[in-house]
Order: C-alpha cells, then sequence, then structure tokens
C-alpha cells in the first residue's frame, strides 16, 4: 500500500503529499532553468501555452474515445501529426496524465506512458518551436524516478505549430544527478 | 468580385473571398506538411540504399549531403564589440505590409 496519498488542488496548481504542500516538477524544473522564458513577452507565453493545452487535451480526450473540443485547422494539422507519429513508430497508448509522486520530496503529472515498438516508454508531449532536450532529460526524468517504474526508454512527441511532427528520444539523468538535485530542494527548504 | 471596398469610411472584404482564403490557408498548411513528410522519408530511403539521383516522369530529386555553415553571432557581437556591430550595421527600408491570420 502506498504510504503516500497526494492530492492535486487545480485552482493553485499546487500537490500535496499527506496533506503537506511539495513542489511540482514544473517547479523544480524553474529552479534548474530559471531564465528559460526570461525573455519571452508574457502574451507569447500564455498563446504558446494555451496552443500546448489545447493540443494535450484534445489527444487525451481522444484515445479516452471522447472528444468535447473543436479544433481549429492549425491545431487540426498538429493532431494529424500525432496519429501520424502513431502509425509510424506503433504507439500503444497505457496511460495517461497520472500524478506521481517522489515520497514526500516532489510530485507531478506525466503526460503518457506508452509501448512504442514493444518497449515501455514514457513520453511528454510538446508543441514549442524547438526542442530543450535537456529541459526534457530532467523532466522525463523526474517523473520516471518519482513513477517508481523502469521505462525503457523516455521520449519527447514532439508536435510543432505549422510544421511535421516527430518522435525524439531523451537521454535520462542518473539517480545520482537526480538524488543530487533532490538533495539541494531539500537543503534549501531547511534554511 | 470586387476583393477589398470602402464604403461609409470604412473596410468591407469579400465574405465569399475570406471563405476561400481560409480554405486555401487550411489546403496550403497540409500540403506543405505532406510535401516536408515526403522530403523526410525520401532523403531517408535514398540515404538507406545510397541513392543520390531520382528521375521518374517530370519529377526529379536530387539527395544533397549535410554540410556546414559560417554565419556571425550577431548577437554576441552587439554584446561584446557594440561599436564593431555598430560600425558595420546598416538601415534599409522595409515597406509597409498587412499581416493576416486566420484560424
Amino acid at each position: 500500500m502506498n504510504k503516500y496519498e497526494v492530492e492535486y488542488i487545480d485552482d493553485i496548481h499546487t500537490y500535496l503529499v499527506n496533506g503537506v504542500i511539495v513542489p511540482s516538477v514544473t517547479e523544480i524544473l524553474q529552479r534548474i532553468f530559471p531564465d528559460k522564458y526570461k525573455n519571452v513577452p508574457r502574451e507569447t507565453l500564455i498563446r504558446k501555452a494555451t496552443y500546448g493545452t489545447i493540443i494535450h487535451n484534445y489527444i487525451e480526450q481522444y484515445e479516452k474515445g471522447v472528444i468535447t473540443i473543436k479544433l481549429n485547422y492549425i491545431q487540426e494539422a498538429s493532431f494529424s501529426q500525432y496519429l501520424r507519429l502513431k502509425d509510424k513508430h506503433n504507439i500503444n497508448i497505457l496511460e495517461q496524465e497520472k500524478i506521481v509522486n517522489y515520497k514526500d520530496i516532489y510530485a507531478g503529472r506525466y503526460d503518457i506512458k506508452a509501448n512504442i515498438n514493444g518497449e515501455l516508454c514514457l513520453c511528454d508531449i510538446k508543441t514549442t518551436a524547438s526542442l530543450d532536450k535537456e529541459y526534457l532529460s530532467w523532466q522525463l526524468s523526474l517523473y520516471e524516478y518519482a513513477s517508481g517504474e523502469k521505462f525503457d526508454k523516455l521520449y519527447a512527441i514532439w508536435l510543432p505549430k505549422k510544421d511535421i511532427g516527430r518522435l525524439v528520444e531523451i537521454k535520462r539523468k542518473s539517480k545520482k544527478e537526480i538524488n543530487k538535485l533532490l538533495e539541494e530542494i531539500k537543503n534549501e527548504e531547511i534554511r | 468580385m470586387e476583393l477589398v471596398k470602402i464604403e461609409n469610411n470604412d473596410i468591407v472584404i469579400s465574405e465569399d473571398f475570406i471563405k476561400d482564403y481560409k480554405n486555401f490557408q487550411k489546403i496550403k498548411l497540409e500540403m506543405d506538411l505532406k510535401e516536408k513528410e515526403f522530403k523526410e522519408a525520401l532523403k531517408e530511403a535514398m540515404e538507406s540504399i545510397g541513392k543520390t539521383e531520382i528521375l521518374l516522369n517530370g519529377f526529379s530529386a536530387t539527395y544533397r549531403k549535410g554540410t556546414t555553415k559560417t554565419t556571425i553571432d550577431s548577437k554576441r557581437l552587439k554584446a561584446e564589440m557594440p561599436e564593431i556591430a555598430e560600425k558595420y550595421s546598416k538601415i534599409s527600408e522595409v515597406s509597409s505590409s498587412v499581416v493576416i491570420k486566420c484560424e
């Protein structure tokens, strides 16, 4: 039995483990990459995030077999690319949007657990114009670590707006690197 | 059909044109993506069997090897040698234009 009870409060994007607020994977990533969006205007960030959220939600609904969202033709093109990648790489979705936690240290929600060409994989959907592999490496490694599962491979399902989609393998961070990061976070909290 | 009219000091655009334009943009995007998919698949296939030329009923494809190119990092140049960047900067005219977006 899991001795950790995880709650997610949607309104304030906050995770609680056994009733205590813990940092999310996104917050940990902001700590590692504080300047990632430094020079991007707020409006642009919101517009891009909204595009990404619509594509994420549509894929989630499609995989569940219940679609309520209506896409415009640009979003439809991104979704067609997702279907093309699924077909090309034999992607079979096993689980979506699963909340995971590493003890009471951090929590987050991964996008997709899938069987890809016979291998168990953890995937994140990205709709950005360029792919930040270092960011993804930390993101997917942190999800994998928290899930307690061992995945064969980590992937970005990359669906850039108005461009062709790609399945990009992401190198994982070692346990040693993750533990070092978590140690730093713990020490900061104590201070 | 007049595409754009001015009526009572306002701009009126043909609704039929907007409809056609939206359809065109949708098809254009689909074809652009199809072309990219095609080029990617063709490149992979040509690389896998080492073929560099294809000629087929007025269609031709030539494989070009990847190469390197040298460019100037203007952001770094401006930051580290602003006077040089300024000296070799030039101002050119940019014509007025209209940006159209449709979804």
